[in-house]
């Protein structure tokens, strides 16, 4: 998307007949205790629920800290985390959720999202592809866990057909690729409204246009089509982004990030570091590497994507 | 909030729900800024849910909600020796964190149930919990305990926990499938190995074994103890490598059982398919806590008709007969809110008054020797173990330091899915170990 900066939007309230704004400097105490009176509590509840943890969470990270005695660690964590291979191996699944959920629900979501615009039966279609997204992803797991456990409904089927059972969960790469399909179930149904949104704001006389210089098919939607819903594109593709980057839920529901941390994300190590092995400093210093390359990798995405017009 | 009556609100039309109070605006917003600090300012005044006595009940953490009726069972018969029973606040999620972090504040209940061996020290070092060695030596005087529990229940020669149950680990075996084949619990480990193959070659499997969270240390702890007890002190206290060859040995012992096709799938569940496998004679053993009785009975599978209980014997010939035991610990905080009359009702936990309901409950032996347990299956194994003179050990999970089992664990079920590779999940054992030890020892 290109995002121009229009005079309209920087104007100060631009009223014709009223009086100037006044300038900041020139408030007046009153107002100035007001506005805080305002911002005040928001700034406080931000500060306690999200900077303070924040801060918090990289002091531990220099810690060794196992709930009970805690001791200045230095570096130690940092230097710990990256020659661990189990952390290795948590890169690279995180990796291919991320690779796996780009590809998969946003492109089943544009492609339901097209498909099914206009149609009556699309309406149905698009809501039972939407209706997976209100469950949690708990529920999800559950729902899994029966399903493609070695005695679940999955092999139950193969066998009656006379297949071999499949040992979904057991084995990576296999559990990691059965586990981001089983995502992929979930995740696509916001994609496909996010499009549809997108797909309304295309005007009809663009593509009037472009029909009537003979573009249709393929060639209409990339080039005509796609490119005028490239907002929705990067709200889209930049949430199936954080969102893969936290992958947590599904993953400990099926495999707990087994066999051993074979299917581990990078959210699921910090969470076993903490929670279970009660390395509070370890825990924290995956959380703030995991937290750099979120924030990274989002920064990245939408500057590319939000860069300016050139005048 | 109600509104003044400012000449501002006195112009507003009637609200369309009647002509009542009505809320201004500024009003809302400072009852919407007000509100979270007040939750804040009650939140650390109020009474905290970890720690809510009242005269007659004594506040309790424990982790298991499952276990709830039982302690209401036990609590009545506290309640007529002391006065006083328990309020249990179950915490299924992270109860450890939560124990950890609430026992260094005021907001903790009166009695905590906790684990044995080093988790327990774990606490103990945080300078924490209270010292009960009167309390044991009382119900030791009181015959009301048996003393060889106290190693697992003491840091630095003191008491801190009292034993809440006294749970082995053995077998459990299909009677169906047993009798079906003619089959008895075996006396030896070649008896297993040949009821195995009997079992296998009529379409029976021999094994259950699972590797998700804890449950890989049944098979690992089982063929290690049974190999060498020795070894598995020195293993479990540091005083031997991961990377030994008797480690080595067992691995690849347990990977060729796994070679034989004598398991299940690796992710049954345990009380819900194994055991009506066991039941209906389709599955052959397996290797649990005993406290999973009830479990079984649950889900329709009766001790004594369906399932009985046996101890693996020594794999090793000459090596003296073993049993893991398990007994999670009541400890009382120091700063707990009523000190003494926590102090009484936990020197009256072990009375057989209050342990009968307990074991009934549980289907399991009480850690009180003189409590009969009416298990059938229980009272099969407790035979057994009285005949061989199997000496007890502490389980895996509590005889090593936490991070330690849960990294080794892990590792054991890495290798469950790959036994091939025993070789390399006994060095990812031995990294791990060390790494534990040394964060155990700058603790």
């Amino acid at each position: 998307m290109t995002v121009s900066a229009s005079p309209a939007r920087t104007a100060a309230h631009p009223t014709p007949a009223g009086p100037p704004p006044a300038a900041p400097h020139g408030r007046s105490l009153k107002d100035r205790l007001a506005a805080s009176a305002f911002i005040g509590p928001a700034t406080v509840f931000v500060g306690l629920v999200l900077l303070l943890p924040m801060v918090w969470t990289i002091a531990t990270s220099f810690t060794r800290y196992n709930g009970v005695t805690m001791h200045w660690a230095g570096l130690d964590n940092y230097t710990r985390l990256l020659t661990d291979p189990g952390f290795g191996q948590s890169l690279l699944n995180t990796l291919l959720w991320s690779v796996g959920s780009l590809v998969l629900p946003v492109a089943l979501g544009l492609l339901i999202a097209v498909v099914t615009q206009g149609s009556r039966l699309g309406t149905i279609a698009r809501i039972a592809v939407i209706i997976p997204y209100a469950l949690s992803g708990t529920a999800t797991g559950v729902v899994y866990n029966f399903m493609l456990r070695s005695d679940g409904a999955v092999n139950q089927v193969l066998g009656t057909l006379g297949l071999d059972p499949v040992d979904w969960l057991l084995h990576w790469p296999m559990n990691t690729v059965t586990m981001i399909v089983a995502s992929t179930w979930q995740a696509t149904g916001i994609n496909v409204v996010l499009f549809m949104v997108g797909l309304q704001t295309v005007p009809s006389s663009t593509i009037e246009a472009a029909r009537l210089d003979g573009a249709s098919g393929g060639k209409l939607f990339w080039r005509v089509v796609f490119p005028q819903m490239a907002s929705s594109t990067i709200v889209v593709v930049g949430m199936a982004l954080a969102n893969s980057l936290k992958t947590f839920d599904l993953v400990w529901l099926l495999t707990s990030g087994g066999p051993g941390t074979a299917s581990e994300t990078l959210a699921l190590t910090m969470y076993r570091q903490t929670f279970l092995l009660s390395r509070y400093g370890l825990g924290a210093a995956t959380a703030v590497v995991l937290a750099i390359i979120v924030v990274a990798a989002s920064w990245l995405y939408l500057r590319r994507s939000l860069r300016p017009e050139p005048a | 909030m109600v509104s003044s009556t400012s000449p501002a609100s006195s112009r507003r039309p009637a609200s369309r729900w009647g002509d009542g109070p009505t809320l201004s605006r500024r009003s809302v917003l400072a009852a919407a800024a007000l509100t979270p600090l007040a939750a804040a300012l009650a939140a650390c005044g109020g009474t905290s849910t970890l720690g809510e006595s009242s005269s007659t009940r004594l506040a309790m953490m424990n982790d298991n909600a499952g276990w709830l009726a039982g302690y209401q069972s036990a609590g009545e018969a506290l309640q007529k020796v002391t006065g006083y029973d328990f309020d249990v606040n179950s915490i299924a999620n992270n109860y450890n964190q939560i124990v950890k972090m609430s026992i260094q504040t005021r907001k903790i209940a009166d009695v905590v149930k906790w684990q044995s061996g080093y988790p327990l020290t774990e606490l103990v070092r945080g300078g924490r919990l209270a010292e009960l060695d009167d309390v044991w030596d009382q119900a030791v005087a009181q015959d009301r305990v048996d003393e060889s529990l106290r190693p697992f229940v003491s840091v630095d020669s003191h008491v801190y926990g009292l034993p809440l149950y006294k749970s082995h680990f053995a077998f459990y075996y299909s009677k169906a499938a047993f009798e079906r084949f003619g089959l008895h619990p075996p006396e030896s480990y070649d008896d297993l190995i040949e009821i195995a193959k009997t079992l296998k070659g009529n379409g029976v499997t021999p094994f259950s074994a699972q590797y998700t969270a804890w449950q890989p240390m049944c098979w690992f702890e089982e063929l290690l103890t049974k190999t060498d007890p020795e070894f598995y002190l020195a293993l479990t206290s540091g005083q031997a490598a991961y990377t030994d060859p008797t480690l080595l040995d067992v691995l690849r012992r347990w990977s060729e059982l796994m070679a034989n096709d004598w398991f299940t799938a690796l992710d049954l569940d345990v009380a819900s398919a194994c055991g009506p496998m066991l039941r209906d004679g389709t599955l052959g053993m397996v290797p649990y806590g005993t406290w999973n009785s009830g479990s079984f009975v649950a889900n329709g599978v009766e001790p004594g008709e369906h399932f009985g209980l046996f101890n693996l014997p020594p794999i090793t010939r000459g090596v003296e007969h073993t049993v893991i035991v398990e007994s999670g610990v009541f400890t009382l905080p120091r700063q707990s809110p009523n000190h003494a009359a926590a102090m009484d009702v936990i020197g009256e936990w072990l009375a057989p008054s209050v342990q009968q309901p307990w074991s009934d409950y549980l289907q399991d032996s009480s850690a009180n020797p003189n409590v009969p347990v009416r298990n059938p299956a229980v009272v099969e194994l407790q035979e057994q173990l009285a005949r061989t003179e199997a000496t007890p050990l502490q389980r895996f999970y509590e005889s090593s330091p936490p991070q330690l089992v849960q990294t080794v664990l892990s590792d054991v079920s890495a290798f469950m899915l790959a036994p091939s590779r025993y070789r390399e999940a006994a060095e990812q054992m031995a990294r791990h170990a060390d790494e534990a030890w040394t964060d155990w020892n700058l603790a």
